[in-house]
């Protein structure tokens, strides 16, 4: 446990060296833009992730096949490599 | 010039742009059912917007004309939600969109009886209680009667809003869709409705489906209806109108246009 | 006490038999034929209204499955969705969780399983952008702890905190498919499907985030959200548990401690 509580102490040093408050935000504004650039994936939010939800409006669709479309899928899973498992 | 009272609705793809450029917009209507949720992102978003213009709540989840009970939940995030924004208006559909626990999200008729008269106003007086302010109830396009009506849609929603003593949204683009499919004048609608209880008038685009009529607020406002507009705007007056385009959503600028074109007819006709 | 009718409840009963069955001919009843269309047909114009609606919603929730299995197969797999579960709340983005646990039991996925783990990844991404804002602690504060409190100290990730593993490379067949270009992005046709993928979605602000992690930063995230105290990070961490922590507090990954 000992080893661990020296572990700890050079935790909270190296956090405390960040130089963080709350004040501050976690980064500086450029900082976190670089940041974002090369490991964060940041789209345009509004229009993602089913955001822009109910509307009061009627939709246009004509009855399904049923039968036509449970054969395969059929989309941009067949150009991967392996995106397919084939049997065997 | 005078100004018009014509806004359009909050779309999300706009929200960036209306708050950094803040266009000239009389008032904004937003569905208040995708802000509901506290400290969400998305009502975050709404609390900037309410700070710049003057907002209506327009509702799909009430489900008043549900033989269900009200969702508990639904009432107090809206209530939450009216308190921290203090809208003008808070409109809701005559319709049901919720049975058995199994929501919809689309805007089903009711039949035209004296039962449902006396249910559906029961439950816009309860809505009213609980939200403790008007409620504006509006009219639905349909794409089927029912057998059991006993009335016409105009009589009914007139009985429906003078028993729940509650405002009436004016759809003057469901009125159409609605006439056409069911092959009524437009006019007849119109000139029965009890103007003293219009709060608030819609416009949006249709899609003519061949053998139907579709209210899909994906496109233009159409002529037809432009003109039972311009009827509307001599019978009611300087009534606050609103363009819906929900599909295919414009670029800001069509849509501003549009309510613009709308102001236009509603000064010329109320002058 | 306003009873509803007897009838407004048997009419709305048929009438979500055809929404959500298909079983149009107990409400066709109730409905008049008018002009060209048949009773079943102005019914079917708002079982499609409804589907529409939800199978739009779906593809704006999953639009990278959506373009994997081809827009008519998510079509017709939407429909068999909404038919065996219908959205039971009036919140409409409470809907569309359990559709890659759908995806993993329905046969026309047998050869590719993987994709309902790129499912899983965009409901994450739902998920981390409906979740609440929290505000970020003053870490310096930590300064002021006792030696004792330094260890029993616990720390938060945000609420919105997702943390993925899968066996697929699904953050690269996710950026595949994404119209902008990402650093580290490469074609459908060049990724290693089979490889083990490390991913966070959290929000920050008004801002999604999505980031792929390594096997140890993904240990360590998922301790955090254990509740495992700093004494237990570091033992099982050891000599990296500074680099670990001080990185997570840097990048936002972790935004408040408590101590006891």
């Amino acid at each position: 446990m000992s080893n661990s509580k020296i572990l700890a102490t050079a935790a909270i040093t190296s956090v405390l060296a960040l130089g963080l408050t709350a004040a501050s935000g976690v980064m500086a504004a450029d900082e976190k833009v670089e940041m974002e650039k090369c490991a964060g994936i940041v789209k345009a939010e509004m229009n993602d992730c089913g955001a822009n939800g109910h509307a009061c409006a009627g939709m246009a669709k004509t009855d399904g096949d049923a039968k036509e479309w449970v054969k395969l899928p059929k989309g941009t899973c067949e150009k991967l490599v392996g995106g397919v498992v084939l049997e065997g | 010039m005078k100004e018009h009272s014509c806004g359009i609705g909050l779309r999300f793809e706009h929200i960036d742009r209306i708050l950094k450029e803040q266009p000239n917009i009389p008032w904004l209507e937003v569905l208040s059912d995708n802000y509901l949720n506290p400290n969400s992102v998305q009502q975050d978003y709404l609390l900037s917007i309410a700070e710049l213009y003057p907002l209506s709540l327009h509702g799909v989840g009430m489900s008043i004309g549900s033989v269900d009970p009200f969702n508990e939940d639904y009432f107090s995030l809206l209530k939450a939600l009216i308190d921290r924004v203090n809208p003008e208006r808070v409109s809701d559909h005559l319709c049901w969109t919720a049975v058995h626990g199994m929501v919809t999200h689309d805007l089903i008729p009711l039949p035209y009886t004296d039962e449902t008269i006396r249910y559906v106003a029961g439950r816009i007086r309860e809505a009213q209680e609980r939200l403790e302010r008007e409620i504006v109830i509006e009219n639905v396009s349909s794409y089927l009667q029912y057998k059991q009506s006993a009335m016409t849609e105009w009589e009914f929603f007139t009985a429906v809003v003078e028993e729940a003593d509650c405002g009436l949204l004016l759809d003057v683009n469901n009125i159409y869709v609605s006439a056409m499919n069911h092959n009524f004048d437009p006019l007849d609608y119109l000139h029965a409705i009890p103007t003293k209880r219009v709060r608030q008038i819609h416009l949006a685009g249709y899609e003519d489906r061949g053998t139907h009529l579709l209210d899909t607020h994906g496109n233009h406002v159409t002529e037809p209806v432009w003109d039972l507009y311009a009827h509307a705007a001599k019978q009611v007056g300087n009534i606050p109108t609103l363009i819906e385009w929900d599909n295919d959503v414009p670029e800001l600028e069509i849509l501003l246009a549009e309510a613009d074109k709308a102001g236009s007819i509603q000064l010329e006709h109320t002058a | 006490m306003n009873t509803p009718p007897e009838s407004l409840k048997q009419l709305q009963t048929h009438f979500s038999e055809a929404v959500f069955s298909d079983q149009r001919g107990l409400i066709a009843e109730s409905v008049m034929q008018q002009g060209e269309l048949s009773a079943e047909q102005r019914v079917g114009i708002y079982r499609n209204s409804v589907h529409g609606i939800l199978w739009q919603y779906l593809a704006s929730l999953y639009p990278v499955c959506n373009q994997l299995v081809g827009e008519k197969f998510f079509e017709g797999f939407s429909d068999l969705f909404i038919d065996q579960h219908p959205p039971g709340t009036p919140f409409l983005a409470d809907y569309g969780d359990g559709f890659s646990a759908f995806m993993r039991e329905h046969d026309a996925f047998a050869k590719i399983r993987w994709i309902n783990q790129v499912a899983e990844l965009e409901w994450a991404r739902h998920q981390a952008w409906h979740d609440t804002n929290q505000l970020v602690t003053d870490f310096s504060l930590l300064a002021t702890l006792t030696e004792e409190q330094q260890l029993s100290a616990q720390f938060q990730l945000p609420d919105s905190m997702q943390i993925l593993h899968s066996p697929y490379a699904i953050h690269q067949v996710w950026l595949a498919h994404q119209p902008e270009d990402y650093a580290g992005k490469i074609p459908l046709e060049e990724i290693q499907l089979q490889q083990d993928d490390y991913i966070i979605v959290w929000r920050s602000e008004r801002q999604l985030q999505q980031v792929q992690i390594n096997e140890q930063q993904w240990q360590f995230l998922s301790a955090v959200r254990q509740n495992k105290s700093l004494a237990e990070l570091s033992e099982q961490f050891q000599e990296p548990v500074g680099v670990l922590l001080a990185s997570a507090i840097q990048h936002g990954w972790i935004i408040s401690f408590r101590n006891y």
